[in-house]
């Protein structure tokens, strides 16, 4: 019994858990910073570490060790503090009921607690921490930010019902991530219909994904030339230092999530096997490329141009997507 | 390293991931108090409005929910005034016309999934 409580207490602090994702973030983030400097011409990070693969870490120590966290008069710091915990241990968690945790956790129909996690807790805690500091421009970036999730969510939720849909007959516990993971590998090869509605929703989750995390060109809540730096205009020290390493944890996560959930992890391979693990990082990788490819190709629309364009490209081949897959299921 | 499942219902399965992220959440609030130590700025504790003086937030701004609706109005304006125009008519059995069927539509969505719910 003890040695099961330890064992929990193991991955939810080291593997899956806090540090592993801390690491896996500042990693992810490094690449991105990489990537996005040499479509721009410029080095990136150079200096700390071999090719500047510390420096992510050494902003992060700075902000936390070094910058004063300014309290500002109508400011509650603990607020944001519990806040931010609350936003990225949602983060963490969700990774429990990833294949890649060695202690998983599933039920049928877990997709609903991962959004549970992933969507709701995530945003009740960034909401939290965001009211902690008031102020005009914070007010007007949360209403930005309010008016994306409205559409973003949905999008995410029809795109991971896809592949949920497509493995409900043949796999259990039914609609779980467990099955999903294990399977999605194979409905690329099934059938051209499984194979259009798996790429419309890979398509649309990666859009979804892009505007989850603010990157351009759904920057739109931080918008710096128009509201300073929208939700975030009052942190500072420590308080931005953990608003920066779960911008990171998300990225990372929402990379671990489509490698799962739509190109299949390791699958076929195990995980605790060469090939199985070159394949999950090959994978991962490729998805953070996407990512950071999209973030450095385009500038910042309008809110109104940046909801429209969600809608366009991810909440309708969504929608197409689960009606094919639904139309699949039932031939 | 020793691989194990948990396959548990949704409801507990909630409740134990919850549990786990107030865990989680603890630690990560304990570490970021421990490290912060006391460095919290004293100077300039006003509100950061581009210079201006907090006098500025007497005048009247719009609401957060206004800046919503006015984003979703821009956003999904097609869908919006076409709503518009179907119920605000100016006409009560145009407005008795469109309740009563968006209302009979969705009780026909219900019964037909009552109905499959029992012969499944």
């Amino acid at each position: 019994m003890i040695n099961e409580y330890l064992y929990t207490l193991f991955v939810a602090i080291v593997f899956p858990g806090l540090f592993f994702m801390i690491a896996i973030a500042l990693f992810s983030e490094w690449f991105y910073r990489k990537v996005v400097a040499r479509m721009q011409n410029r080095m990136g990070p150079a200096y700390t570490g071999p090719m500047g693969i510390l420096q992510p870490l050494a902003d992060i120590l700075k902000l936390l060790l070094v910058k004063e966290v300014k309290k500002q008069r109508y400011s509650s710091l603990i607020l944001a503090e519990v806040g931010m915990a609350i936003a990225i241990a949602s983060i963490i968690v969700s990774v429990f009921m990833l294949p890649i945790s060695p202690l998983r956790f599933s039920a049928p129909y877990d997709i609903v607690v991962l959004l549970y996690l992933y969507a709701v807790w995530h945003f009740i805690g960034l909401a939290i921490a965001v009211l902690a500091y008031p102020n005009p421009f914070v007010i007007a970036g949360l209403s930005r930010l309010i008016a994306l999730t409205v559409v973003i969510e949905p999008a995410i939720f029809s795109s991971i019902l896809v592949p949920a849909i497509l493995t409900s007959t043949n796999c259990l516990p039914i609609y779980s991530i467990l099955c999903i993971s294990t399977n999605s590998w194979r409905l690329w090869f099934n059938s051209p219909l499984t194979f259009i509605s798996m790429f419309l929703a890979l398509l649309s989750i990666i859009v979804a994904t892009q505007a989850k995390l603010g990157l351009k060109p759904f920057d739109i809540p931080e918008a710096e030339q128009e509201l300073i730096a929208g939700h975030i205009t009052e942190y500072s020290g420590s308080i931005l230092a953990l608003y920066n390493l779960l911008h990171d944890i998300k990225l990372a996560f929402s990379a671990l999530l489509i490698t799962y959930l739509f190109l299949g992890g390791p699958y076929p391979y195990r995980h605790l096997s060469i090939t199985g693990i070159t394949l999950l990082v090959i994978k991962y990788i490729a998805v953070l490329y996407i990512l950071s490819l999209l973030r450095a190709s385009f500038g910042r629309r309008r809110i109104d141009q940046g909801i429209v364009m969600i809608m366009k490209y991810s909440l309708i081949p969504s929608i197409a997507a689960l009606l094919i897959s639904i139309i699949t299921l039932i031939i | 390293m020793m691989i194990q499942i948990w396959i548990l219902d949704p409801v507990t399965l909630s409740i134990v991931v919850s549990g786990l992220m107030l865990f989680v959440a603890l630690v990560i609030a304990i570490v970021i108090s421990l490290f912060r130590g006391g460095k919290i700025s004293t100077e300039g504790s006003e509100m950061y409005i581009g210079g201006e003086n907090e006098d500025v937030l007497k005048y009247r701004v719009p609401s957060v929910i206004a800046l919503y609706w006015g984003i979703v109005k821009r956003a999904w304006r097609k869908a919006f005034e076409y709503l518009r125009d179907a119920v605000h008519t100016g006409v009560l059995n145009d407005w008795y016309g469109f309740m009563s069927s968006w209302l009979g539509f969705l009780l026909l969505i219900a019964l037909i999934a009552i109905l499959v719910y029992l012969i499944m």
